[in-house]
């Protein structure tokens, strides 16, 4: 059995089995021990995550973290402000820095504090306007061609320098392949703490109570648990984001910023980009952020051309169950499923598909799940936020004529 | 040419689920497996290994029963393994997991040519640890790579899966490499494979083997604390509307969903 | 082969039966101190120990004793042991005849000879892992995984090793990237502890005229794990049926299993000579878990793990010669199983003993000869399960003509110690019992119960865990599938129904064999009408998961 992260003191454990019952991670049980009356709680050190879980649960106070010295940094208040690291692409800011920059405005006005942009890159023209019309209040700018293109070690220097120099308190990214690259390279050189994937950002009290912290929420285990991790005693706290899980806010461009250039000395790149590889035809559904899934109910594969015909107006990609793939109706690059690709779009449509578990797992965990099919007993609608029960020939042309004149009406404004 | 490889055991995540009335998770009957991207990066390295007679060595940290990934490992037809396995890790983000490895690579040979990883580990999905080697070991970072050619000179190309699309990169070793699925179809351990591993000695060291200051390993030298955990919210069928006499009523509902969620319209 | 992989004792199939043969040769060699030992090799085709195995499991223990250690048959049932099999002791027992959906008729007192009380119940997949920890312990090796798909002979026809399947082929037969060729492994002895319906143990059978009295005759199991609200007071309960959802010709019955205060082992086990092509077993175990005999034990409970497995239970009779030039034949896959108390796990584990003793004065004498080896067939004979095989040896057939027959013979045999009837009753085929679609077509089928305990198949297919590499040869192969259409046409084909696995499928008038869903149960092999299906291997490793059945 491995040594584990917690320490029960078998003087105050009572064996109430609260700890047991508390652990999500079945890391506890009771032992009976010939010396003593009640029960015992044991841990195994292999399970244990170290979630605190029965730290807090224990009535007694008879657990507690196995904690020996205190690292970090000693000047945690020389740390101020919010930061936002500002992804570009082709001198583009993407979307997911502005939607960091709305979730950190709310943050930094309750922590009181400034919320800053991070622009690498070169030839940015007007984006760090941009920036600040998307809330932030300072925006440092290194523009300079060795940061044109990403280079993970060049990035990675260029932030951290920015990051020691500056000291922000918090520093965000989006969990982008870049950001997600790089990012926790530069954590390390700050040897501080970094959370991947977080679903929730809020600004409130450390557990003692002194000061405020960035709580950072995130599934764990394939999104079967959600934890919350804070970064008590390093700083900045970082936390990389998803795409699309907040939404960015409306720019506003009369909105006040200071824009701050910053010059970098930087070592030479590592690795030097011959080609960039772009193909618009390439199915991803993983990471779609809509997909419209076709199954059995569709009878036939030319059925699949409704199918497409939505995905392409709503900027999604096609998905299908097994069925259709082993009837030879799409490629398998398009199955969801156990046996095909787990996906977690933004928006699932589920037509003609009757969920079979094997189905479900792998596309259960999407945000929202609509299901049109003709038999109100299908399993797809347990999972689905809206079931219709109905004819898929006969919904999707009307849905698609609808979504049209949607459009229409959105481009005529 | 040396490639050291460090590999996970991860619970099958995909078999773990909440218990409803508890709501813990349920670990009977969960297996413990190599983590799957940690065979791609495997495969990379054995394939190096066939091609350049590379020294192929597996890293990893976890508890004694991990030897059991590191003989797969073997199995498969990697040269030799350590598993680093001490109270002093437990505990450990990813910043003491990406240290605590370090301190295990450098005692290992203090140059090794190549480090790979795969992108991430399935039961985490932080994919942090590759790039937090990278910088304590003061190498190149070089991520998701699907492709990787390398020459005599020990020059390399790689193509690396972006967002966008593919990046192929140059550089030159030594490097922290990230692996992603399309880099190879992992190999399987032939039976022949599996005798010579069940014997072979592996390698377990205690964080005083690898001379780690014990304040930079396991809960000690780990900046974040996971302070709750709970279930996810339960996602329960929604509404459903009958729609079978009256499409356009179907149609409706899912146009006046999409708007309230501004899924694509807006 | 010159780079075969050489080995002493192989045993083919890592269940009880094989690691008692393999810890039983160790120990015993260790404790009369010879100077060398074998080497043991165990090979299985699951991606790890027990996750193709499936019992109840009522464990009867006496033939631990004098085998394993008393601190080991302690771990079985401690507290201390995290992994241990049995987490529950018979504490109450009953048997209930089924007579119809709503009636049972409770039998007041348990016949002695199915009494289980204080019998340790739990899990044969945690069971196999036990053993196999002590069997490596001991040092043999067990190596999971591979797939042994052939029986190597040499001129004589002595059986000299096995073949391990390929990997890493595709549906088409080509080679992948990662194709792994298997190999051969050579041993001076191979046991063959395939289970129920070995594959390579029934083409040994056949091609050495083993075959017994009467050909095997199989049920096919199906059994859920049932995740219950915590109760206590009911761990450890079992409850015994007899009768419905089976029609009064066939041998049909279940079992509920109280195995923790959370957990409830769920099975019903259907006689495969049944007659009816429109029968679906699945569907009989729905029916079966919604009698309210059964009900009140799963009331709130949640299936968590399901799997399928054929029992041979021809008993007596249908056991065949177990020694072969070069090989034995252990466990179910010799048919040791008694047919009364549905129990093979004690006779599998005491025909592994008597193997490997008798191996053990082979390896001593260095005589691995067919008559050296005979000694094993005559071990066997002497051992208790042997005994209660021979009790039993004519409960089942009066069976397969009517319950009632069957209940009352039952009776007999056990008052007279087996004598009773007296004659051997003949058996007809598995196969060869099903009758031609009555009025040629298909019934309705009957109308299941609902609610969350009524699991339909795919949804079961999915909790037994099972997965194959969908890019490979499919493993069930209809050998014409001609035939098919005139199967459908005489039969209605039953492969669509018996298959608790739902592998087939008909699609546009076809056959469509979804062979990913397969949990290695072997029904199809055995109950096809038309003998039309094989069953071969599939890459090794593929296959169900049970980690807890």
């Amino acid at each position: 059995m491995a040594d584990a992260p917690i320490f029960i003191d078998p003087e105050k454990c009572k064996g109430c089995t609260k700890c047991v019952n508390n652990c999500p991670f079945g890391a506890l049980s009771m032992e009976t021990r010939p010396e003593r009356k009640q029960k015992l709680a044991v841990v195994d050190g292999g399970a244990c995550r170290a979630c605190n879980k029965c730290v807090t649960s224990c009535p007694f106070k008879a657990i507690t973290m196995v904690e020996t010295e205190k690292s970090g940094v000693s000047d945690l208040a020389a740390y101020k402000d919010i930061w936002v690291f500002a992804e570009q692409d082709g001198g583009k800011v993407l979307d997911v820095a502005f939607e960091l920059l709305a979730t950190g405005r709310k943050l930094a006005d309750k922590r009181g504090c400034r919320l800053c942009a991070a622009l690498l890159g070169h030839n940015l023209g007007d984006e760090p306007k941009r920036l600040i019309a998307g809330g932030a209040d300072v925006v440092y700018v290194a523009d300079q061609p060795e940061l044109a293109q990403y280079e993970a070690n060049v990035y990675t220097e260029a932030l951290s320098k920015l990051i020691e120099e500056h000291k922000p308190e918090v520093v965000l990214a989006g969990a982008t392949g870049v950001g997600r690259a790089f990012f926790a390279r530069v954590a390390t050189r700050c040897r501080t703490g970094l959370t991947a994937d977080c679903t929730r950002l809020e600004i409130a009290p450390s557990p003692d109570g002194k000061t405020m912290l960035l709580h950072q929420t995130r599934p764990a285990f394939g999104g079967n648990i959600m934890a919350t991790i804070m970064t008590p005693d390093h700083r900045p706290q970082m936390s990389t984001v998803r795409p699309k899980v907040f939404k960015k806010a409306e720019p506003d461009f009369s909105r006040k910023g200071e824009i701050k250039p910053e010059v970098l000395e930087l070592a030479k790149a590592c690795t030097r980009l011959v080609k960039a590889i772009r193909d618009p035809n390439a199915v991803n559904i993983q990471d779609a952020s809509i997909i419209v899934a076709g199954g059995r109910g569709l009878k036939k594969a030319e059925n699949f051309a409704l199918c497409e015909k939505l995905a392409k107006m709503l900027g999604g990609v096609v998905g299908c169950s097994r069925a259709c793939v082993d009837a030879g109706w799409i490629d398998v690059a398009h199955q969801v499923g156990q046996t095909g690709k787990t996906v977690c779009p933004k928006l699932y449509l589920a037509c003609g598909i009757s969920g079979a578990i094997q189905h479900l797992e792998g596309m259960k965990s999407s945000d929202t799940i609509i299901a049109i099919n003709s038999d109100p007993n299908a399993p797809i609608f347990g999972v689905a936020d809206l079931g219709i029960v109905g004819d898929v020939f006969e919904i999707l042309p009307q849905l698609i004529a609808a979504l049209e004149k949607e459009t229409a009406k959105q481009e005529g404004r | 040419m040396h490639v050291i490889v460090c590999i996970k055991q991860v619970p099958d995540s995909t078999k773990i689920s909440i218990d409803p009335v508890t709501k813990t998770l349920m670990r009977e009957g969960v297996e413990s497996i190599l983590n799957p991207f940690d065979e791609y990066a495997l495969e990379v390295a054995l394939r190096i290994k066939d091609e350049k007679g590379a020294r192929v060595t597996v890293v990893s940290m976890g508890p004694p029963q991990a030897t059991a990934i590191i003989r797969e490992a073997l199995a498969r037809g990697a040269d030799d393994g350590v598993l680093l396995s001490d109270r002093a890790f437990a505990g450990a983000d990813t910043l003491a997991t990406a240290y605590a490895l370090t301190t295990a690579i450098q005692k290992i040979n203090p140059r090794p040519d190549l480090v790979l990883f795969g992108k991430q580990a399935i039961d985490g999905d932080t994919a942090q640890v590759g790039p937090g080697v990278s910088e304590d070991l003061g190498f190149p970072l070089v991520t998701y790579v699907r492709d990787l050619k390398i020459a005599d000179d020990g020059t390399y190309t790689v193509e690396t899966v972006m967002d966008a699309g593919i990046d192929v990169l140059e550089g030159k070793l030594p490097a922290v490499m990230t692996v992603v699925k399309e880099a190879a179809v992992p190999r399987f351990a032939t039976l022949a494979g599996w005798v010579r591993a069940k014997r072979a000695p592996v390698t377990v060291w205690t964080a005083k083997d690898t001379g780690a200051d014990p304040a930079r390993l396991g809960l000690n030298g780990s900046p974040t604390k996971v302070v709750d955990t709970f279930p996810p919210p339960v996602k329960t069928g929604g509404r459903v509307v009958d729609a079978s006499k009256d499409p356009a009523a179907g149609v409706a509902a899912i146009v006046a969903l999409m708007k309230e969620k501004k899924l694509g319209v807006a | 082969m010159g780079n075969a992989i050489q080995t002493d004792i192989l045993c083919v199939g890592a269940g009880v039966a094989s690691l008692s043969a393999a810890i039983r040769i160790l120990r015993t060699l260790k404790a009369r101190g010879a100077k060398a030992l074998p080497r043991v090799m165990v090979i299985d085709k699951g991606r790890s120990v027990g996750s193709h195995v499936l019992s109840g499991l009522v464990f009867d223990t006496a033939c631990l004793k004098g085998f394993l250690t008393d601190e080991e048959i302690d771990g079985l049932t401690s507290e201390k042991n995290r992994n241990r099999p049995f987490a529950a002791t018979v504490t109450k027992e009953a048997f209930h005849v089924l007579l119809d959906a709503k009636h049972s008729l409770p039998v007041p007192w348990v016949p002695p000879m199915m009494q289980d009380k204080g019998y340790p119940v739990g899990s044969l997949t945690k069971l196999t892992q036990y053993f196999a920890d002590i069997a490596e312990k001991e040092g043999a090796e067990v190596y999971t995984g591979f797939a042994a798909t052939e029986l190597i002979e040499d001129g004589n026809g002595r059986v000299v090793g096995v073949k391990i399947g390929d990997k890493g082929v595709d549906g088409k037969g080509a080679h992948k990237s990662n194709f792994t060729p298997g190999g051969e492994v050579h041993a001076k002895c191979v046991i063959l502890g395939e289970g129920g319906c070995g594959i390579l143990t029934n083409r040994l059978i056949e091609e050495k005229g083993l075959q017994g009295a009467r050909p095997q005759s199989y049920a096919v199991g199906i059994k859920e794990i049932i995740d219950v609200p915590e109760n206590k007071e009911r761990n450890g309960e079992i409850a015994h049926t007899f009768g419905y959802p089976a029609d009064m010709a066939t041998y049909g019955g279940g079992f509920v299993y109280h195995t923790s205060p959370t957990q409830v082992m769920i099975c019903y086990a259907y006689a495969l000579d049944y007659a009816h092509p429109e029968v679906d077993p699945h569907s009989l175990f729905r029916l079966f878990k919604a009698h309210p005999t059964l009900a009140g034990h799963i009331k709130d409970g949640k299936t968590v793990a399901y799997g399928a497995k054929v029992i041979p239970e021809g008993g007596y009779y249908s056991v065949p010669e177990v020694v072969a030039d070069g090989a034995l034949i252990v466990g179910d896959g010799a048919g040791l199983v008694d047919t009364l108390r549905i129990k093979g796990a004690h006779i599998a584990i005491e025909s592994g003993v008597c193997a490997g003793d008798t191996l053990a004065d082979c390896w001593e004498r260095g005589d691995f000869s067919l008559d050296a080896l005979r000694a094993y067939g005559a071990a066997l004979k002497k051992t208790d399960g042997w005994k209660q095989l021979k009790r039993v040896r004519n409960v089942r057939a009066p069976f397969s003509i009517n319950t009632l027959l069957g209940v009352m013979a039952a009776g007999c045999a056990w008052a007279t110690f087996g004598a009773f009837p007296f004659w051997q009753v003949p058996m007809e085929g598995d196969a060869e019992a099903t009758l031609p679609l009555r009025g040629g077509r298909l019934p309705e089928a009957p109308a299941l119960p609902g609610g969350p305990l009524s699991v339909d198949k795919l949804t079961d297919v999915f909790m037994s865990g099972t997965i194959h590499d969908e890019d490979q040869p499919c493993h069930l192969r209809i050998l014409d599938p001609g035939k098919c259409a005139e199967c459908l046409k005489t039969y209605g084909a039953p492969c669509l129904r018996f298959c608790p696995a739902e592998v087939y499928r008909l699609e546009d008038g076809r056959i469509h064999v979804d062979f990913s869903n397969c949990l290695h149960c072997k029904t199809c092999q055995i109950k096809d009408p038309c003998h039309n299906i094989e069953w071969t291997f599939p890459q090794g490793g593929d296959g169900p998961r049970y980690t807890r059945m």
